[in-house]
């Protein structure tokens, strides 16, 4: 066999070519796994700052009533005992969804909504046994203002129903209990409940006022109830006007959007359950918090307008 | 064990001290008789090349004084035992030797040699060629193409896989191949 010459040709080349092949070190090769763990590493750390950021961004308020905590018990104006799920704001009976288990005395009714501070209101365990004690606790008849005649008026409206009128007892501690109640009023009512110069709406899809009603279980008469919300209701939606000094303030959450020289905050249906959310806080952490809910095809600008139209004159 | 330095052993090869191949054989010893073993794929052929290898030292030094000693020795085995392969039977050569010399002789067959080029006129320019290159593919062309180190070895020793290895060389020989027909050497 002759060898060929470019064989004996590289036999000539530089000896520092040479040199270098034979001192070449070994590469250290990348550990596999480390290149893994970190990737997954990274993508947890994603998963958890998106799973503590998205609800911040694109979530209801994470405010909630302090005395909304804890384990709940309702009972609804016929004396059935319920379990419930109950927007921190009470304010959404729009979205009041009843079903009835078992007889005629327990019924269980979810109202839900997109918030992300729903308390859930407890339990079967805790309604079927003492059903009959809670009952007489919850039973505060003297506090329910609206008259059958003003439940009748909007009681054929889609928005609201008659059984989202509900009395809520709630435990939140051993020693205080509270009673809230959503109450459908005339405007002179929710004026008076809510003790603020509220304005009257005349708008044509207007349907009526909705008082969110508290009540130390202790106090049996008016004088000692509290009015959290006003909710003027419409056919698409609901404005609700909250009292930040009695419910605490509100965080404003959404994309923040200028109008009239005003910022609001604003939840688009395509993060908000096809629902406009769109928040208003004019007086910052104290006062009036305006917070509209709406169909999701309603035109912002028309939307904010009406909120300003109802804000409370200075 | 301290091994003296190059230029050392190179002045006892002057001196015609016989320490002289016993120093080389401690410091090169081994990278002789791997090299030749990979040529000649046997150990007893592989031993007595690397003794012809001192042997050859021995009379080349002096007049001869290499800049460096080491590729100096290299070369001697390298050449002793390309020359040993060419008389062995066919049946005892290593299949892989055979199978680096024949890519080799693709990049530049004998037939299309350009005249009045010798071949260390083509080691230089295989030498300005793999300069160009990433140190990386420098080194495992040389492991495989002087060295005639396996597959199997460079890609151990660099880390990498054999199939990627086997992509480097491809590659390479391919360059080398422009690089001399672009250069002339190459009819």
């Amino acid at each position: 066999m002759k060898t060929p010459r470019i064989v004996n040709a590289i036999g000539h080349i530089d000896d520092d070519l040479i040199n270098s092949a034979t001192k070449s070190k070994k590469v250290a090769k990348k550990n596999i796994w480390i290149k893994w763990t970190s990737l997954v590493a990274s993508f947890a750390v994603i998963i958890i700052v998106a799973a503590v950021a998205v609800p911040t961004l694109f979530g209801d308020e994470n405010t909630t009533l302090p005395i909304l905590s804890g384990n709940n018990t309702v009972t609804n104006d016929n004396g059935s005992t319920t379990s419930q799920t109950i927007n921190q704001e009470n304010t959404h009976s729009n979205n009041v969804e009843p079903t009835t288990s078992g007889g005629n005395d327990n019924t269980t009714t979810a109202i839900n909504n997109d918030s992300t501070t729903q308390s859930v209101i407890d339990n079967e365990a805790h309604t079927t046994g003492n059903s009959n004690q809670q009952e007489h606790n919850t039973q505060t008849p003297e506090i329910v203002a609206p008259s059958t005649t003003q439940i009748a008026e909007i009681s054929t409206t889609p928005i609201v129903e008659p059984s989202t009128t509900v009395s809520t007892t709630i435990a939140n501690n051993e020693e205080q209990q509270y009673t809230y109640k959503d109450v459908i009023v005339g405007y002179d009512t929710a004026k008076a409940y809510f003790k603020h110069p509220i304005l009257p709406c005349d708008r044509n899809d207007f349907t009526g006022y909705n008082v969110l009603l508290c009540t130390p279980n202790e106090n049996n008469n008016e004088s000692g109830t509290d009015c959290l919300s006003l909710t003027y209701l419409f056919t698409n939606g609901s404005v609700n006007l909250r009292d930040q000094d009695k419910t605490g303030k509100v965080t404003p959450t959404g994309k923040q959007y200028e109008y009239r020289g005003r910022t609001f905050y604003v939840h688009t249906p395509e993060f908000n359950g096809d629902q406009l959310r769109i928040g208003y806080y004019p007086s910052g952490e104290n006062g009036i918090a305006y917070q509209a809910y709406f169909n999701g095809r309603a035109n912002i600008n028309e939307i904010i307008d009406l909120i300003l139209s109802l804000e409370l004159k200075k | 064990m301290n091994n003296i330095d190059d230029s050392k052993i190179i002045e006892l090869y002057f001196e015609r001290d016989d320490r002289a191949i016993k120093e080389t054989q401690i410091k090169y010893g081994k990278l002789c008789r791997k090299i030749a073993y990979n040529i000649l794929n046997n150990y007893e052929d592989s031993e007595e090349c690397v003794n012809d290898t001192y042997v050859g030292v021995w009379n080349a030094i002096p007049p001869t004084r290499p800049n460096n000693f080491m590729s100096f020795v290299c070369k001697i085995t390298r050449n002793l035992s390309l020359k040993r392969l060419e008389f062995m039977k066919r049946e005892k050569r290593s299949a892989d030797v055979l199978v680096s010399i024949h890519e080799l002789e693709g990049v530049l067959p004998d037939e299309k040699y350009a005249p009045d080029v010798s071949d260390e006129d083509i080691g230089r320019l295989i030498s300005d060629f793999l300069y160009t290159q990433k140190e990386d593919i420098r080194n495992v062309f040389i492991r495989r193409y002087y060295f005639f180190d396996s597959i199997k070895e460079i890609a151990v020793e660099f880390s990498f896989s054999e199939s990627k290895v086997k992509n480097m060389l491809f590659y390479t020989r391919n360059k080398l191949k422009d690089y001399l027909i672009k250069e002339g050497v190459e009819i």
